[in-house]
């Protein structure tokens, strides 16, 4: 997206005439710009796509507390529902950049406090499936490649094949009835216990325990991806004439597979898990729903069908913001590995 | 001269098909320059690659022998050959821009054999490291060590292939078309340093080349490939000057004249194309392209025959002495 490969071939790099900035600092405000001008265009987009959906929180009240048509009006008016749609956006982004997501009636709080409560959830979610999915499918790709046409790599492909063919929510819920229900070994759903009190280490151990099913129901399919990437790519690389020069070089099989050919096979892993942070952040409201677990999917899921639109909003800006700044992270890692990406 | 590489009766093959090289042999001495000459996809790569024990895929030495200062390449366990590359012989490859990897530092790949091959510490290896960016003349060595090879210009990155190939001072060096993917200013700059270092290390140096030009220039020696085995052999300026062998004389006659002017000889080409290894034909492998064939060709193999003066031919109607190219 923003890197760029120089010319190959030409010389030194020159640092050239003294700028006003660095190179480094003018390459930060720039994608702080680039950032600054999606997460708008993101939250105007979405206003008017919630506001072109039929019904209003005050529709969504009234199903539950029966209000008289007097009493929603004054709600509506209490909210500025009433006012031309391109008032209520210009209201709602003034607030926006207070960081004020509004009230949410289905919670009876501000939307930001349900948010500020539920992103711990889907952030250990996400963290923890993406480091271990990232962490197991690299090794078997790896392993797949290094045994490339042996039964050790025809096996582990064909285990793959079967993690990234199954729905996760298939393989949630069959692990659910052996491992919950029939082997007791875990938790069936939930986040920590209730009501017994745990703080520091007991509390996190409680934790980790409710959380086992569904990371491993999240990691799977991404097992799969990475897996297959990862070996695909590492025998991309082991045909590239590099590390015929390294094996020229009567360098151990061991160091030209695992450091030379492995960092270059890395870059589309670390495009991979970009992706991946991006899609579960919101998007493991099956695996969330299935396991009971308050995460940010549940919470947009629950403010669509309710009629939140406040909720909704402020799920997509945290969305949007943590997808940006994740774009951003992956950006320098590539910097990292690969010294041809430039601050471009 | 005693001889450093000796390959004999070399026979390369892929799986069960038709081997892709035969009845190769040839010898490298200590401080002598042999140019290995044919057209693409004769073999020539194969055979730089079999002798550093590089072949890959199912591509492997059927029949032959290749040596090495008396060892044994394909009898040698692989730990024992994977000492001999980079420490007693080292290799330089056609394409500079992708012989480097992208992502490490131009120092940390040089160093690598060293601490590999010679066992040095960081410091000592970097040392060694400045060094031999001098001998390839690399302008400020010690800044370029840390440079990644995209921030290098073709030539550069050649210069440091060789240092690589170098490092280890070994005894015999592989170069396999090292001027090909570069310039023609930087090709002669590259041919000059080769033939520098072969004369001050007094390598043993095998140059592989389609162009007969530059194995005028660098070589003492030249082998002549044609479809998978050794057509003519000797001295450069005996076999240039008087090729006996149909191929040769048609190659040398394929160059260029290097002349614009409008009366200029156009270029003469040798008709039909190299066969693919199964398509070989029975006898001599040649017949088929060339102008002197006669029934004697088809119905029997000329073996490669080796006058008083060394310059051998496999030709069962050589050209003779002294006949014009």
């Amino acid at each position: 997206m923003t890197q760029t490969l120089p010319n190959s071939g030409n010389g030194k790099t020159t640092t050239g005439p003294r700028k006003a900035l660095s190179p480094a600092l003018r390459y930060v405000l720039r994608r702080l710009f680039q950032a600054a001008l999606v997460m708008v265009l993101v939250m105007v987009g979405s206003f008017l796509l919630v506001k072109l959906a039929p019904g209003d929180m005050v529709d969504a009240m009234a199903g539950t507390r029966d209000l008289t048509a007097d009493q929603m009006a004054a709600l509506r008016e209490r909210y500025g529902l009433d006012q031309p749609v391109i008032v209520q956006l210009l209201r709602y982004m003034a607030l926006l950049v207070t960081f004020d997501f509004g009230y949410s009636p289905i919670n009876a709080a501000p939307a930001m406090d349900v948010i500020l409560n539920r992103l711990p959830v889907t952030a250990i979610l996400v963290v923890c499936s993406v480091s271990l999915s990232m962490v197991i499918g690299t090794v078997f790709g790896v392993i797949a490649s290094r045994n490339a046409g042996k039964p050790v790599d025809l096996l582990l492909s064909m285990f793959m094949l079967l993690l990234y063919a199954t729905p996760s929510f298939i393989i949630a819920v069959l692990m659910m009835l052996v491992f919950s229900v029939k082997l007791n070994l875990v938790p069936i759903a939930g986040f920590e216990s209730i009501g017994m009190g745990y703080t520091g280490l007991t509390r996190f151990f409680d934790i980790a325990h409710h959380l086992i099913l569904p990371v491993t129901a999240l990691c799977t399919f991404y097992i799969a991806i990475y897996g297959r990437i990862g070996r695909a790519s590492m025998l991309e690389v082991l045909k590239l004439d590099f590390v015929r020069t390294a094996r020229g070089k009567g360098l151990g099989e061991g160091r030209i597979f695992y450091v030379h050919a492995l960092r270059n096979a890395l870059l589309p892993l670390v495009t991979m898990a970009g992706l991946q942070v991006s899609s579960l952040f919101g998007g493991a409201v099956l695996i969330e729903t299935i396991f009971g677990l308050p995460g940010m999917g549940r919470t947009a899921f629950d403010a669509v069908f309710q009629r939140d639109t406040n909720l909704l909003l402020g799920v997509v800006f945290v969305s949007s913001l943590v997808v940006v700044i994740v774009n951003f992270l992956i950006d320098l890692l590539y910097m990292v590995l690969d010294p041809r990406v430039n601050l471009k | 001269m005693t001889a450093l590489l000796e390959i004999e009766n070399l026979r390369i093959g892929q799986g069960n098909n038709a081997p892709i090289v035969e009845q190769l042999s040839l010898s490298v001495s200590r401080g002598e320059t042999v140019g290995l000459v044919g057209e693409s996809g004769c073999g020539k790569s194969l055979t730089a690659l079999s002798v550093m024990g590089l072949l890959a895929g199912n591509l492997g030495v059927r029949d032959g022998k290749i040596r090495l200062e008396g060892d044994e390449i394909q009898s040698l366990p692989q730990r024992k050959l994977r000492h001999l590359r980079g420490e007693k012989m080292g290799m330089i490859f056609q394409e500079p821009l992708t012989a480097l990897n992208p992502v490490m530092s131009v120092g940390v790949q040089i160093t690598e054999v060293l601490r590999n091959h010679r066992g040095m510490g960081r410091a000592e290896a970097r040392t060694r490291a400045v060094e031999l960016l001098r001998l390839v003349k690399i302008p400020d060595p010690e800044a370029r060590l840390d440079e990644y090879p995209h921030q290098m210009s073709g030539g550069m990155r050649q210069r440091v292939v060789i240092a690589i190939a170098l490092a280890c001072s070994p005894s015999l060096l592989i170069a396999d078309e090292p001027t090909t993917a570069l310039d023609v200013t930087v090709q002669a700059q590259i041919l000059r340093l080769l033939k520098q270092l072969q004369r001050d290390e007094n390598l043993g140096l095998l140059l592989i080349t389609h162009d007969l030009g530059v194995v005028r220039q660098v070589a003492d020696r030249i082998v002549v490939m044609y479809a998978g085995s050794v057509v003519e052999e000797g001295l450069v300026d005996e076999v240039l000057d008087n090729p006996r062998h149909p191929y040769t004389a048609g190659l040398i006659a394929a160059r260029p004249s290097g002349s614009f002017a409008e009366g200029a000889a156009r270029l003469a080409e040798i008709t039909g194309s190299v066969p693919a290894p199964a398509d070989r034909p029975a006898g001599c492998v040649f017949r088929d392209r060339c102008k002197q064939a006669r029934p004697e060709c088809e119905a029997r193999r000329p073996a490669l025959e080796r006058a008083p003066t060394g310059h051998a031919v496999r030709c069962h109607f050589p050209l003779a002495e002294g006949s014009p190219a």
